[in-house]
């Protein structure tokens, strides 16, 4: 056969061999066009280091642009996120998806500690539910484990056991009844259960596991908190009382009441004695609504991001998206719950309580609980109108100024334990009140006790209190000291002026004017003249006033603030005082301060005197937004920060603001409400605080500020006689004494004391060191005259010796 | 009542391997024990039907469409699996309850998860529809780490099935959304399993073998991403619409049997169409409507619309649920999966 060689197109005989070669060449990467050697690129050595010196501006930018240069050479060393990632080597696909069990990933946390996992393998879909050993979601044998339900010591039925097993067994009743009568007779009607014959075998009982609290807070519970856990465990699950759900948790501040709260509403929602199931589905944390971000900050803290997801009602979006995300919520139940705490402020839960009225809801926690004093109000009513039996109130001061108001927040827990309110008042508030008055007859006082012990009984039950003693353990020395400040000669002459017009001789003499606005003039004379507008609040000051004199009133215009800048310090004994400590700060420590008022006013003083000594301070008032708050906060608890001031409005964030970055904090002027003033020095000496606290409360020495002061020592002292259960807490101040506010004692040292009788003192001197301290108690406290302080543990009140401002010193340590 | 006895903690791993293969779909061998004979058993394996579930499901017809089984064998094979399976009524409240434990796997956005009820829901059909770029993809990365998560962190607690058909799988997102929960990378990859369909036909047979694997493990999410990228080009033009929409029929019913028989979730996503028959002119809205027309609509459960949102955010909308209100909510792509967009304070 004659094959014909294969030719090219142009007829050219192709020889097969190096045809093949041509083809199958080895594929080579085209070479570039042009061929330039590139010489090595020399650089000449530049020294910059002077031109830096010479010029700071220059070497600014330099810097900058030097470290813009460096990321694009960071990621170029790992150009894909691919590298970021191990490959692993593959295992053989049978191996992999054979008949081998699922088991969950190992899991660890940011800290590289190993996650346990616990699997529970549930039935898919709806495919039925296969019986599993019932089994604790945490171990309880594990070393550590805080049990605060176990089946063997707690047999005892629940509400909700009891309700069941009643309803099963008159169901059964029912029917053998039925049976009976329809006896021989033709009966075709058997119920849908009985034809489809299921539901015979739930009656089979399960066994209780136990309640173990999550382990990762088990690490951070202190002994203390552990056993208020217990406590709040216990109360809401009705142990302690049948039918009774709630309770107080009335731990001081700073005793984590926070994390005890969360701890319990973790547990509830993720375990109860029955395997598997939750305690509850939806929780509702009610606070002040600059606490609404605080609560959900504090939810991640503690439980990590996105354990526990919170519907945070903070007033971003609209009211129509609040809504919709509310009906949601309320929709939700069983597995579908995505987000099972709903945290809200006391007014906009208010509005809500509408779309919430048909929504089961499992525990009602209330931060700031003294909010529910007033059973009358429309919170407590809307509050109280909730389908919800686990309520808690979380307060750091339960009682504010009298019994009724202890009352209503005990039967907002628990309600219908007390009785009603009328009930209360006759069995014990009036009884109480009557023998605690330092008049009383031995009878009286008597029945009080009685009516006490009685009242602590039933009410013990259901409250924790626990004092901040027993954080002396883990947090530095506190010194509290009230500081008692003489009034200067320019504050003297206006304030005797003052009660000696004859609108206040009218007052005492009961012909009444406006006491409020005779107490609030003197109050604000107190801390500074300035605050007053003189002449024209006070008729005949006219010649008492000094040169450069800038009322309040005059205030108004910005320009005669501009023009004098600084702050007449040597008009106010309290400010003279302030001056000195401030300096004395700032000179020899690095330690920040803060300052507490109860008069935006006063703010604006201290602003101007700080402004013109240039010393950096923050501001914090009513007027800021909640995100601002958080921010300046943050700021100032940074060590790094030059501001040392933090000024504070007692009113404005009172409540649940942490500062420990600094740890001294002067409060200006006392507030009638004992609770106020306790909240407001809070701030400082609290979990977190490293060094040693200084708290001073600034007052006038024999003025109305020393009566307000009293005052709030004898409610304190029914705070804790109630609450506290001290047996120890004295009378001191009869009703007749209260009655003398408007008096001026311009001769004493300390007028307080002397109402004590103190047993200790010689001739105005301690003789006897305290022995005991009591925080509520100030006769208790250390005293200091003014040469006394030489021997004082601080700093800047041994400096003050030889002024003649301070007159008197109570001290009080925390341990 | 007798306190759960700490001894039972040592015997506990065998205690639960018996738990295990009862809550596990029956096998289909367990028909031997009815009286069935071994070869038929196989024969039943190798046309797809694993367990007796599977087998009790069916119809007729297709059982007789093996090859070896006669009428009369079919006849008893069926009698036999119903006699183990429960076919019958049950009253609300059984169902109620068995709902109400319903497991859900959460997207990883909490957003979504509320829109949806807690997640995923398991023993039903989720279908995502969207333009590209829509999120689509990325969810389907998330839900196939989140599925192997613990239930009460919101997965499933099985391995997941992923049927990629138009080459997206990248298994380095699974990584990254690993490292967000804290999972061994490793471990997460070995629990998926993934294949690639290269035509419808081939896609379905997938399903026959995704069967197979389940009925020997516990698998509890089945990804098809997307489920109609193959259709849409196997099939085209009018002629063969109606063999495209009776295949893909199929292979919907193949999806619901699997949901049905081991309770996994079931997820996949689709593409979208521009509406031909919408006005024209600056007001009609340019809506997208999804591909696989009345046959998808039905199968489906829970359908779900995906938008573009601002920059990484994404908007999904209910577009058809038997109890989910119609609404809609955003979350956010980001470097570890889904999430929820940042706060902007």
């Amino acid at each position: 056969m004659l094959r014909r060689a294969p030719t090219t197109t142009d007829g050219r005989v192709i020889d097969r061999h190096q045809e093949s070669v041509r083809v199958n060449k080895p594929f080579k990467v085209p070479s570039p066009v042009v061929q330039r050697a590139q010489p090595q690129r020399k650089r000449k050595r530049v020294s910059y280091k002077e031109t830096q010196e010479d010029d700071d501006s220059n070497s600014d930018s330099g810097s900058k642009s030097s470290k813009k240069r460096k990321p694009p050479n960071d990621s170029g060393d790992q150009p894909a996120d691919t590298y970021q990632f191990p490959v692993y080597k593959p295992k053989p696909f049978n191996e992999l998806f054979g008949p081998r069990r699922y088991t969950i990933p190992v899991m660890t946390n940011k800290n590289g500690e190993l996650v346990k996992t616990i699997q529970s393998n549930p039935s898919l879909g709806i495919r039925p539910q296969v019986r599993i050993i019932p089994r604790p979601l945490h171990d309880p044998m594990e070393d550590h484990a805080i049990v605060l339900y176990d089946p063997t010591i707690d047999t005892r039925e629940t509400d909700e056991e009891r309700k069941e097993r009643e309803k099963e067994e008159l169901r059964a009743q029912a029917e053998k009844e039925a049976k009976e009568k329809n006896a021989g007779l033709y009966n075709p009607h058997k119920s849908l259960k009985e034809l489809l014959g299921g539901g015979k075998e739930k009656t089979a009982q399960r066994n209780k596991v136990p309640v173990v609290i999550d382990p990762r807070l088990c690490k951070v519970l202190r002994p203390h908190q552990v056993e208020g856990v217990k406590f709040l465990y216990r109360c809401t699950t009705g142990m302690v009382v049948e039918n009774q759900y709630g309770c107080i948790m009335a731990d001081e501040m700073g005793l984590g009441k926070t994390l005890q709260c969360i701890a319990l509403l973790w547990t509830l929602i993720k375990q109860s004695p029955h395997a598997g199931k939750p305690t509850i589905d939806k929780c509702i944390i009610a606070c002040p609504s600059s606490l609404v971000k605080n609560w959900a900050n504090e939810l991640t803290k503690w439980l990590g991001k996105d354990t526990l997801t919170p519907l945070a009602v903070d007033g971003k979006g609209g009211k129509a998206e609040l809504l919709e995300r509310v009906a949601r919520w309320v929709a939700a139940s069983g597995r579908n719950v995505t987000q099972p705490v709903m945290i809200v402020s006391y007014e906009t839960l208010r509005t809500l309580t509408a779309h919430l009225a048909n929504c089961k809801i499992g525990l009602l926690l209330c931060d700031e609980g003294h909010r529910l004093k007033n059973s009358e109000s429309l919170t407590f009513q809307a509050l109280n109108s909730l389908d919800v039996r686990r309520r808690v109130i979380l307060s750091g001061t339960p009682i504010q100024n009298d019994l009724s108001e202890y009352f209503s927040l005990l039967s907002f827990a628990n309600p219908n334990f007390l009785g009603t309110k009328n009930d209360f008042r006759k069995n014990f508030e009036n009884a109480i009140i009557r023998g605690r008055d330092a008049d009383a007859t031995d009878q009286l006082k008597a029945t009080c006790e009685k009516k006490l012990k009685e009242l602590g009984e039933m009410v013990s039950k259901f409250i924790i209190r626990r004092t901040n003693d027993l954080l002396s353990k883990y947090l530095p020395v506190k010194y509290e000291q009230v500081v008692f400040c003489g009034l200067s000669d320019f504050q003297l002459s206006l304030y005797k002026l003052f009660i000696s017009s004859p609108e206040i001789q009218a007052l005492l003499r009961g012909v009444d004017s406006q006491p409020l606005k005779a107490i609030n003039i003197l109050k604000k004379l107190c801390n500074h003249p300035e605050l007053l507008d003189l002449p024209n609040d006070l008729y005949g000051s006219e010649r008492l006033i000094p040169e450069g004199f800038q009322g309040s009133g005059q205030q108004a215009g910005a320009k005669s603030r501009d023009r004098n800048p600084s702050v007449h310090c040597e008009w106010s004994g309290k400010f003279m005082v302030l001056e000195r400590f401030l300096h004395q700060i700032r000179t020899e420590t690095n330690d920040k301060i803060v300052l507490i008022s109860n008069y935006t006013q006063t703010l604006d003083i201290f602003e101007k005197m700080l402004r013109s000594k240039q010393y950096g301070y923050f501001r914090l008032d009513g007027t800021m937004t909640i995100t601002k708050r958080q921010k300046l906060v943050d700021q100032f608890n940074d060590p790094e920060g030059k501001e040392f001031v933090f000024l504070l409005s007692s009113k404005a964030g009172g409540c649940g603001i942490n500062l420990i970055g600094a740890n001294r904090l002067i409060l200006f002027d006392p507030d009638w409400n004992p609770a106020a003033d306790q909240q407001a020095l809070a701030r400082v000496w609290r979990d977190g605080q490293k060094k040693e606290c200084f708290v001073y409360r600034f007052i006038s020495t024999g003025t109305i500020e020393e009566k307000i002061f009293q005052r709030q020592a004898s409610k304190q002292a029914l705070s804790s006689a109630v609450v506290d259960e001290k047996e120890d807490a004295e009378r001191h101040f009869s009703v007749d004494a209260l009655r003398k506010l408007f008096l001026f004692n311009e001769h004493t040292l300390c007028e307080t004391h002397e109402t004590f009788k103190c047993k200790r003192c010689k001739h105005g001197k301690q003789v006897i060191k305290a022995p005991a301290l009591l925080y509520g108690d100030a006769s208790t406290w250390n005293h200091f005259t003014n040469e006394e302080l030489r021997n004082n543990h601080d700093d800047l009140l041994r400096a003050e010796v030889g002024y003649p401002e301070v007159s008197f010193v109570f001290q009080y340590i925390s341990h | 009542m007798s306190p759960p006895s700490q001894d039972s903690q040592a015997p506990a791993p065998q205690e639960e391997e018996e738990e295990y293969q009862v809550s596990g779909p029956l096998l289909v061998d367990k028909l031997q024990e009815a009286g069935i004979h071994l070869q038929d058993i196989k024969k039943l394996t190798d046309a797809g039907f694993h367990t007796v579930e599977a087998v009790a499901y069916t119809s007729k017809k297709n059982l007789i469409s093996i090859k070896g089984i006669s009428e009369q064998k079919a006849e008893k094979i069926l009698a036999e699996a119903q006699k183990i399976v429960p076919l019958g009524f049950q009253s609300a409240t059984e169902v109620h309850a068995r709902r109400s434990e319903l497991v859900h796997i959460t997207t990883g956005s909490k957003n979504l998860d509320t829109l949806l009820g807690g997640g995923m829901e398991t023993g039903s059909i989720t279908e995502l529809f969207g333009e590209f770029r829509t999120g689509k993809s990325q969810l389907c990365h998330t839900l196939a780490v989140t599925c192997q998560l613990p239930v009460d962190m919101g997965g499933g607690e099985g391995k997941c099935l992923y049927i990629d058909t138009e080459g997206t799988f990248r298994p380095v997102r699974l990584l990254a959304v690993a490292e967000r929960y804290g999972l061994n990378g490793e471990e997460v990859l070995d629990n998926v399993a993934y294949a690639r369909a290269y035509n419808a036909d081939h896609q379905h047979q997938l399903l026959t073998a995704a069967s197979a694997l389940m009925s020997e493990s516990r698998f509890c999410l089945l990804i098809v991403d997307s489920a109609t990228a193959l259709y849409r080009s196997d099939y085209v033009g009018r002629g063969e619409l109606a063999a495209r929409q009776a295949h893909l029929s199929k292979f919907l019913r193949t999806l619901q049997r699997l949901a049905d028989e081991f309770g996994i979730a079931v997820v996949f996503s689709n593409q979208v169409m521009s509406s031909p028959d919408a006005a024209a002119g600056p007001y009609a809205s340019n809506e997208k409507k999804p591909i696989g027309g009345n046959i998808m609509a039905h199968a489906s459960t829970t359908r779900l619309q995906f938008k573009k949102g601002r920059a990484n955010t994404r908007i999904c909308r209910i577009y058809d649920s038997p109890c989910l209100p119609e609404s809609e909510t955003t979350f956010a792509i980001l470097q570890s999966g889904i999430g929820d967009p940042e706060e902007e304070v």
